[in-house]
């Protein structure tokens, strides 16, 4: 007769191990397709609820096999001949376009198997590898506090969860050792850590974002702002308790909007970028004091600025960069003009400004990778 | 399962035992164990209990782990063909539904030793695995994981080119112990000497009739460990004029071809494909028999658990649990579902004597040909479907119709019949594949990408040879791209 057996599986891991290996392989593949994953409408507009599919041509598993979508298949249930009984996942679309000229495998709609999905989670794990807080300076008393825990302190009597395994063992063998035993861990033996409430400041900091809304900005530039605005806020979120967001717009005159606003909002009318790093220097200084906030003020726009404008927002910007943990300006250029702020603020040489150019989206990643390094390579 | 389950269930195997002896079913010693879902999942990830590590069974394992965890699907029974026999079960599961289980896995047990296809197959393969698993952990350690999988995932991509015949496993030893190490020594073949400038005169040996394969190459066959002297010329000989192959000179053992001839693989590495090849043909005789071994298994399992006299609840349980298992799909055939309709209806028509003589010489394919008709086509609402613009509907309910298709479907386990062309390997040193077509053309994107994969394994150019719309076309990977090419 049969034998019947319960073991103990429960370090059986050998499933999540494999599996483990595959996430690996997933997160290879993002890294390689970064640049147009942190782009993906399906996660900036679904504010990171919604997963995404990449490419993965490393978890391709092909075969010679035979052309699907030619063959005569075998199903059941009800119905008459001619009656549709629906589009099969993935097979049914590959077929009508054909294979394009310089398509390679995996460039048609509906090849799943080529395709892992991905979570915002998966694309901050990975996007946030080799992103860095650069000129982290300690501030000296903070507007807020966080109740902390410090272990301090080690007692015979505690919670399990707390033992201090070093010492129970210790103990244990200086107690089996006295005796002349052998080794065993008794009630006794056991030592737990113990822990003191403290206050702590919180490190906070606070993001200023501003932007252009006169005409000449467009929807293309505005996806182009709010995607990178999008993994800044992600970036500073995963390295302070508490990131505030501010949202200055502007056309010749600035003003504070709303995050939904901040995004749809387009005024006529000229450029003056002074006005709104006015308004940001007027914001920091009533509301979020240098010596406890780490302050980010970015700007996104065009360049298009009034020329007789540029030595005034040059200077201000610099003022703005002295104050904050990191200044950014970031030109949305369609086309390639000379002649405008940014080449201003080359001038200024100041190392907590960083200045860049995004042209289209595959450029946010190295936005990004400019803003969030160590050292500013000159 | 609490303690009290525990009992009644051990009870119930003791009895189910007894009354599937009873009734002729003649199954391995049985080890039932009780596992939670993720072992059971990974169990079925990996496809056996003891397995070599490989993403792919990681993907799989999440897969259905996950649908396990959001309750949309649910696997009851997971059996390996061993000796012992090896059943796992689901701690999560009710009473009830381990007892079908068990009485279910009763009949695969019963198949996998008594029908025909499975005579060759490895019964310790539980051990075998084990031992493989860990070679291959010891591979990673030296070699670098990327690299082990490197060659698994090659191997993989053409994992179904082996030859299953009878014909062809009848001459190799049913248990085989791949030796790392002993494969070198006396080289067995020409190409696979060829690394210096003077290559080309190898070939020479070929061209000018000597026998290219010596007798060297059976006494360092690493496989051939304890079969007897002539059985060993035979398989070497088979080799190049295989029986089974349509014409002389074609090779259908693509894997064993490519163990035994690539220019470019290490010792190790031809370790790691013997093994894709080995774990092939073990688990060929499942892909043969899908529909009559679900079959047997339910048939058998319904009869038992109908001679328990369930009690109220249990029998509704037991009805609910069968018909979820035996649902019908639209896009594909349950082999639970038309499976035990076949075997009713042979029951009827020949009586169960019948029964157990089919279950013992055939396989799907002579399954459905011999006893699929229109009462059941019409009992299982079977019909033909096909692609019509951007759609697929249904074409025809017609029983000939649709038992030629799945015969058709089944033949090389639905896989594209491939043979190396030797003489042409021989001459060019690029591994030369030729299609065998018989109107079902291939898939052109996975030619593409498929042949890198086996360019890794054979160390040059690859060709494969197939129809395009009724043109013969060659596709060569030179080891950076694919050309293409009408013949």
């Amino acid at each position: 007769m049969g034998i019947l057996t319960r073991d103990d599986w429960s370090l059986d891991r050998r499933g999540q191990r494999a599996q483990e290996r595959h996430r690996q392989k997933v997160r290879e593949a993002l890294r390689k397709n970064l640049a147009d994953a942190i782009t993906d409408e399906g996660i900036i507009v679904s504010d990171g609820r919604r997963t995404i599919r990449i490419p993965v041509h490393s978890l391709d598993q092909p075969h010679f096999i035979y052309d699907y979508r030619k063959q005569r298949h075998v199903g059941q249930g009800e119905g008459k001949p001619g009656q549709p009984i629906g589009r099969l996942p993935g097979a049914g679309d590959a077929a009508g376009g054909g294979s394009g000229a310089g398509s390679g495998a995996g460039d048609k709609p509906g090849e799943r198997a080529l395709e892992a999905e991905v979570t915002l989670e998966d694309i901050e794990e990975v996007l946030f590898e080799d992103l860095c807080l650069p000129n982290l300076r300690t501030k000296q008393q903070s507007a807020e506090v966080v109740n902390d825990v410090e272990f301090t302190d080690i007692r015979n009597k505690g919670v399990r969860a707390n033992i201090d395994r070093r010492r129970t063992l210790l103990e244990a063998l200086r107690r089996s050792r006295l005796a002349g035993r052998r080794l065993a861990i008794r009630e006794d033996d056991l030592r737990f850590k113990t822990w003191e409430d403290s206050l702590r400041p919180a490190t906070g900091a606070v993001v200023i974002a501003m932007m252009d809304v006169s005409g000449s900005m467009g929807l293309q530039e505005k996806y182009l702002a709010r995607t990178f605005f999008f993994w800044m806020e992600r970036f500073l979120r995963s390295q302070y308790q508490s990131v505030a967001i501010r949202y200055l717009v502007h056309h010749v005159e600035a003003y504070e909007t709303t995050k939904e606003q901040f995004y749809s909002i387009r005024e006529s009318g000229g450029t003056l970028c002074s006005s709104v790093f006015r308004l940001a220097l007027d914001l920091i200084q009533r509301e979020y004091p240098t010596d406890a906030w780490n302050v980010y003020p970015v700007y996104v726009g065009d360049g298009d600025n009034l020329a007789h404008d540029n030595e005034l927002a040059a200077r201000l910007m610099g003022e703005l960069a002295d104050q904050s943990a990191l200044a950014g300006y970031v030109e949305v250029q369609r086309f390639y003009h000379p002649l405008t702020l940014m080449a201003a603020l080359r001038g200024l040489n100041q190392p907590n400004l960083r200045l860049c150019t995004v042209s289209d989206r595959g450029h946010i990643l190295n936005a990004l990778r400019t803003f969030f390094r160590e050292e500013e390579a000159v | 399962m609490k303690a009290d389950d525990l009992r009644r269930l051990e009870r119930s195997i003791q009895w189910l035992e007894e009354r599937a002896k009873n009734h002729g079913l003649d199954f391995f010693e049985m080890r039932y164990e009780i596992c939670p879902a993720d072992v059971i999942y990974a169990i079925a990830g990996f496809g056996m209990p003891t397995r070599y590590s490989h993403w792919s069974f990681g993907k799989y394992y999440h897969r259905q782990k996950l649908d396990f965890d959001l309750g949309l699907s649910r696997i009851y029974e997971l059996v390996v063909n061993n000796n012992p026999c090896y059943a796992f079960l689901l701690d999560s599961n009710t009473v009830i539904e381990n007892e079908l289980v068990v009485a279910h896995v009763l009949g695969h047990s019963d198949f996998f030793k008594n029908n025909a296809r499975f005579r060759f197959t490895n019964r310790q393969m539980v051990e075998t695995m084990a031992a493989t698993a860990e070679r291959f952990r010891r591979y990673e350690e030296r070699y670098g994981v990327a690299r082990v999988e490197e060659v698994i995932d090659a191997a993989m991509s053409i994992q179904e080119h082996v030859d299953p015949s009878w014909r062809a496993r009848r001459e190799e030893p049913v248990s085989r112990q791949v030796v790392p190490g002993l494969a070198d020594g006396a080289d067995d073949s020409a190409l696979r000497k060829t690394k210096g400038p003077y290559d080309d005169l190898w070939s020479l040996d070929t061209l000018a009739g000597a026998p290219p394969v010596a007798s060297s190459a059976a006494a360092s066959d690493p496989t051939a460990g304890g079969a007897t002297a002539p059985a060993i010329a035979q398989a070497t000989a088979g080799e190049v004029h295989p029986p089974s192959a349509g014409a002389p000179g074609l090779v259908k053992d693509v894997l064993q071809y490519i163990i035994r001839q690539s220019p470019c693989l290490e010792d190790w590495e031809r370790d790691v494909v013997s093994v894709i090849r080995e774990e092939m043909l073990y688990f060929w005789p499942q892909l043969e028999t899908k529909i009559m071994n679900e079959g047997w298994a339910s048939y058998w399992h319904t009869e038992l658990l109908r001679e328990m006299e369930l009690s109220g609840q249990d029998a509704v349980d037991f009805a609910r649990l069968t018909a979820r298992v035996t649902q019908p799909n639209r896009f594909a055939l349950n082999p639970y579902n038309v499976g035990l309709a076949i075997w009713r209806d042979i029951e009827r028509r020949y009586g169960r004597e019948m029964m157990f003589m089919v279950r013992e010489c055939d396989s799907d394919t002579s399954f459905l040909r011999n006893y699929l008709n229109q009462d059941i086509v019409e009992e299982c609402d079977l019909y033909i479907y096909e692609r019509k613009g951007e759609t697929w509907v249904i074409a025809e309910r017609d029983y000939r119709r649709i038992r030629d298709v799945l015969v058709a479907q089944r033949v090389n386990g639905g896989f594209p019949t491939l043979y190396v062309v030797d003489s042409e390997t021989r001459q060019t040193g690029c591994l030369y594949l030729l299609h065998a077509f018989e109107g079902q053309e291939l898939d052109v994107d996975y030619i593409d990408r498929t042949l890198p994969r086996v360019y890794r394994l054979w160390g040059r150019p690859v060709t494969l040879c197939t129809q395009i719309d009724g043109r013969a076309v060659e596709f060569t990977y030179d080891g950076s791209r694919v050309l293409k090419q009408a013949v």
